[in-house]
């Protein structure tokens, strides 16, 4: 076998990982974006008790988050999809008005001075959906800076990034990874540490106790790891690195 | 500048503190000894189900079907056959959850030890060809309701012969009425039918009553019951025992010819209209029959 055959093999594990990661980032935000959409039904349910959860991330707070839940999942009973919802009424919306009753899922109210909805954060997200062809569903009767939103962004990006190395598009892929880097420390990383901490002074069960601690770690290793894939002079990192040189070669 | 301060009160009357006799009556006529000072555990059940009337049934239910230890499905199942007749917009596990945090049920596991929401740990498996360790979900202990010392003090002092006896005391004058409803039940009868025994009779104006308040006392005192039509039950057949020295001429006819007089008076009167003062407000008899008479027609 010839260096270039050992360096071709090489390459293409590292993007079948590449891939693979990139599989496992889209399953999370796309769970984390349903669980903050709405309460859990019997179907998402049967879902959650299905899957296994890491034992060990390297993230304490994802750790904690992946037990909790699966702790609280150990321990369903008749009428605990009543007891989630009434735990999510509580944790998402409460039943103040002081604008500090709840921890409310939405960018705007963490980063405004008079915690409004609808302010410049919301502007933002709406931008930058569009600038990338994509709008809210208008079935989704929420603002667009909603953490579901902005969750499922991540992931339709996730997403298009995985396709773009499927297709060899290196440059693509970079540019997506760039979007998402910039996305998640500009705007979900911005709010959502304020967020999670008022989820759990509001949670009572352990399940969205444990959805907050996921939602810290997992967004804390993820901006980690987008930030390894490309650094800031936007030069793609091992393994993206590899990845645009064997599209050079080609060329 | 003496006759200044012989003018002013003294120290001694304004600032003399007051003895208890001397206290304002209407303070201690306000302020009542406060039956939460006793230690009744089977006092917020009680609250509980008066303050849920019209789920009372259900949770009354609830609480003698808890006797023995009772799944969740057992609930639902008796929840379904109540639902039946008496929709409500209360899940099953609500009423569990009320009845519980009044302290009158709690969960127990099969073996009837305490349950735990937080009893079971996840199961740890290992992926066979990465090595990486998961946890997944354990299987979920069987979770059962059973009835709590509060619970049952309250149902052992429900008494609704007692309550029964209540509602005749409270309106002596409508104890005719009151049997004339019971030995309708003894057969199963509509409201409809109930309103034409009742809602004429001379006994029923003054104060005016209609037969859903009388059905809903003797609902209350479990006398009658709704399975699709309103029917005594045991409750009943003793209350109508204590009615035993109550006459009631009741006379189908003649309650038809008052409904008839009374729609005659009411809406045929050939007499001017009169304007009834109420409550410092002119009110035009003519416009609200004439209303009544549009609302009856559509």
């Amino acid at each position: 076998m010839s260096a270039e055959q050992v360096r071709e093999e090489t390459d293409s594990a590292t993007i079948e990982e590449l891939l693979e990661l990139n599989g496992q980032r889209v399953a999370v935000y796309s769970l984390l974006a349903r669980l903050y959409r709405r309460e859990v039904n019997q179907e998402i349910l049967d879902v959650l008790r299905g899957t296994r959860y890491p034992l060990s991330t390297g993230s304490e707070d994802a750790d904690q988050g992946y037990q909790l839940i699966a702790r609280y999942l150990s321990n369903v009973y008749p009428g605990c999809l009543d007891d989630l919802a009434r735990d999510y009424a509580r944790t998402f919306i409460g039943e103040g008005m002081d604008a500090f009753s709840a921890a409310y899922p939405y960018e705007s109210v963490h980063t405004s001075e008079k915690r409004l909805l609808m302010q410049d954060a919301r502007d933002e997200v709406l931008a930058i959906l569009r600038s990338e062809g994509m709008e809210k569903n208008k079935d989704f009767h929420e603002t667009e800076d909603h953490i579901s939103t902005e969750l499922e962004f991540m992931k339709v990006l996730a997403q298009r990034c995985s396709k773009a190395l499927e297709e060899g598009d290196d440059e693509r892929a970079a540019s997506l990874v760039r979007t998402q880097r910039n996305f998640l420390e500009d705007h979900l990383l911005a709010w959502t540490p304020m967020f999670t901490e008022a989820m759990r002074k509001f949670a009572q069960t352990d399940f969205y106790q444990g959805l907050s601690r996921l939602t810290d770690g997992f967004l804390a290793a993820d901006s980690e790891f987008l930030r390894e894939a490309l650094p800031e002079d936007g030069v793609p990192s091992e393994p993206a690195l590899q990845t645009a040189e064997v599209t050079d070669e080609s060329e | 500048m003496s006759e200044y301060a012989n003018n002013l009160p003294t120290t001694d009357k304004v600032f003399t503190p007051m003895g208890p006799s001397e206290i304002p009556s209407p303070i201690a006529d306000i302020l009542v000894p406060s039956p939460y000072a006793e230690d009744d555990p089977a006092r917020p059940v009680d609250d509980l189900i008066n303050a849920m009337q019209p789920q009372r049934e259900y949770l009354m239910a609830f609480l003698k079907a808890c006797e023995q230890p009772l799944s969740m499905q057992g609930v639902k199942d008796l929840y379904d056959q109540i639902w039946e007749y008496h929709p409500i917009v209360y899940t099953a596990y609500d009423l569990c959850v009320l009845l519980e945090e009044a302290g009158a049920i709690e969960r127990v596991t099969a073996d009837g030890q305490p349950y735990s929401m937080t009893g079971v740990e996840p199961i740890i498996v290992t992926d066979e060809k990465t090595g990486a360790t998961y946890y997944q979900a354990n299987e979920p202990a069987d979770m059962y309701w059973v009835l709590l010392e509060p619970g049952k003090t309250i149902l052992d002092d429900n008494d609704p012969l007692s309550r029964a006896q209540g509602y005749f005391e409270a309106d002596e004058k409508l104890q005719p009425l009151f049997k004339r409803l019971l030995t309708l039940c003894k057969e199963e009868r509509d409201i409809e039918e109930l309103n034409d025994a009742i809602n004429f009779d001379p006994l029923a104006f003054d104060p005016r009553i209609y037969a859903p308040f009388l059905v809903d006392r003797m609902e209350r005192a479990e006398a009658i019951e709704w399975k699709g039509t309103w029917k005594i039950t045991e409750v009943g057949l003793q209350a109508l025992e204590l009615l035993a020295g109550v006459e009631d001429h009741y006379d189908p006819a003649e309650q038809a010819a008052n409904k008839e007089n009374f729609i005659k008076e009411t809406f045929e009167s050939d007499e001017p209209e009169e304007t009834v003062v109420f409550e410092g407000e002119l009110v035009d008899q003519a416009a609200i029959k004439a209303a009544s008479k549009l609302a009856d027609s559509e």
